[in-house]
């Protein structure tokens, strides 16, 4: 892929752009499955989450001066593609995201009957996730992600690897007091 | 199914997708296409910052000129550019015959410019000043003297004041060529007397 990069033309200023492109084609190789999981976790949408992944790469390129001094390039990508799909996701609607995503969901597993239950069981869960506070949310969507752990996240959220599990044990809490009071569905 | 699982079952269905196929190629090709478009922008940038840089240089450089034009220009203005008469003689010297031709004598204006060339600098504001009052006085000077003679063609009596200027006039014209020519200083010594008579003869008569 870095050859199909580095096939098109630079222009005038191709020296800096030649010399960090294979790096760029290098990000996307090894990383675009993660963002895409950490996108795909907000915006509940395949095509958003692509999108999502595009515009974090493209803000790679846009500050590909930076790339050298960045020690931990995972947390800093997973960082911008979050951003990212926050601000997609504020303008998305949020009905039409969940049912899609729960019909996704449902999909996969049993036939006729079941759907319904799980569809409904799902949609109850998306939108107790929603009413978590924002950063016991975070925590806890990030750290569901299986190539991210706990240190990685609280890089990605600036926070303390305590704070994060702390969160996560809230958040966690929160959403069973929820759905418990909501009462469970097989 | 307890709260615990299906929580872990929308998380795993939340973070565990499969990424869709083909789309590194697409992001790819994204980043190609975004990366053409920013080089066509730089690319179109330099071409206006260099056209930019070409017309502050077309701008200085006609500024200057428009600024240094008057200076070269104002010595020259109502003088017509007369030829040197050192480097005129010395051509002439030089073609052969021309030897015995008369070398007609410079003018008093030629002999100034030889003298006094005219400088290359611009008129500083009080050379200009005084050229200006150098000017006016000329002129006022020839006015005054054609007032004082147009009376004497009309025979209308002078005051005072305009006789005194008339003599003061008239010495200051006349003062050379009288010095140099006693008959004519004779003659003028001769008339004044009598136009003095005649004005105080008029001055008493009228008092």
């Amino acid at each position: 892929m870095a050859a199909v990069i580095g096939e098109f033309s630079l222009g005038w200023f191709g020296g800096e752009e030649a010399r960090d492109e294979p790096d760029v084609a290098g990000l996307v190789h090894d990383f675009h499955g993660l963002l895409y999981r950490v996108a795909y976790s907000v915006v509940r949408n395949p095509a958003e989450a692509e999108d999502v992944v595009q515009e974090t790469f493209l803000r790679v390129v846009e500050h590909r001066g930076k790339l050298a001094g960045i020690r931990e390039m995972k947390s800093w990508l997973v960082r911008i593609c979050w951003n990212l799909a926050l601000d997609r996701k504020r303008r998305i609607r949020p009905e039409q995201m969940e049912d899609g995503f729960a019909a996704e969901i449902v999909s996969r597993e049993l036939g006729a009957e079941a759907r319904l239950v799980v569809s409904r069981d799902v949609a109850m869960v998306l939108k107790a996730l929603d009413r978590l506070p924002v950063a016991e949310r975070a925590c806890l969507l990030l750290s569901a992600v299986d190539e991210l752990s706990t240190a990685e996240v609280a890089v990605v959220l600036g926070r303390s690897e305590s704070s994060v599990r702390s969160l996560i044990f809230r958040a966690r809490t929160h959403l069973k007091e929820r759905l418990g009071m909501k009462g469970g569905v097989a | 199914m307890t709260e615990d699982e299906r929580v872990e079952r929308v998380l795993k269905a939340l973070t565990q997708v499969e990424v869709p196929e083909g789309m590194e190629e697409r992001v790819l090709r994204r980043l190609q296409g975004h990366r053409v478009k920013v080089a066509t922008g730089r690319r179109w940038l330099v071409l206006a910052c260099a056209a930019g840089a070409c017309a502050v240089v077309a701008l200085a450089v006609g500024m200057r000129h428009r600024v240094a034009s008057p200076a070269v220009v104002a010595p020259m203005v109502g003088k017509v550019a007369l030829p040197n008469p050192i480097e005129h003689h010395a051509a002439q010297a030089s073609v052969p015959g021309a030897s015995h031709t008369r070398i007609a004598k410079p003018s008093r204006a030629v002999a100034m410019e030889a003298s006094f060339p005219a400088s290359a600098a611009p008129l500083t504001e009080q050379e200009k000043l005084l050229v200006r009052l150098v000017r006016a006085r000329e002129s006022e000077q020839s006015r005054a003297v054609a007032a004082l003679r147009e009376p004497k063609e009309t025979d209308v009596p002078l005051t005072h004041e305009e006789v005194l200027l008339v003599a003061v006039s008239r010495v200051r014209q006349d003062a050379v060529l009288e010095a140099l020519d006693p008959v004519r200083r004779a003659e003028t010594n001769e008339r004044e007397k009598r136009e003095f008579n005649a004005y105080v003869q008029q001055k008493d008569g009228g008092s």
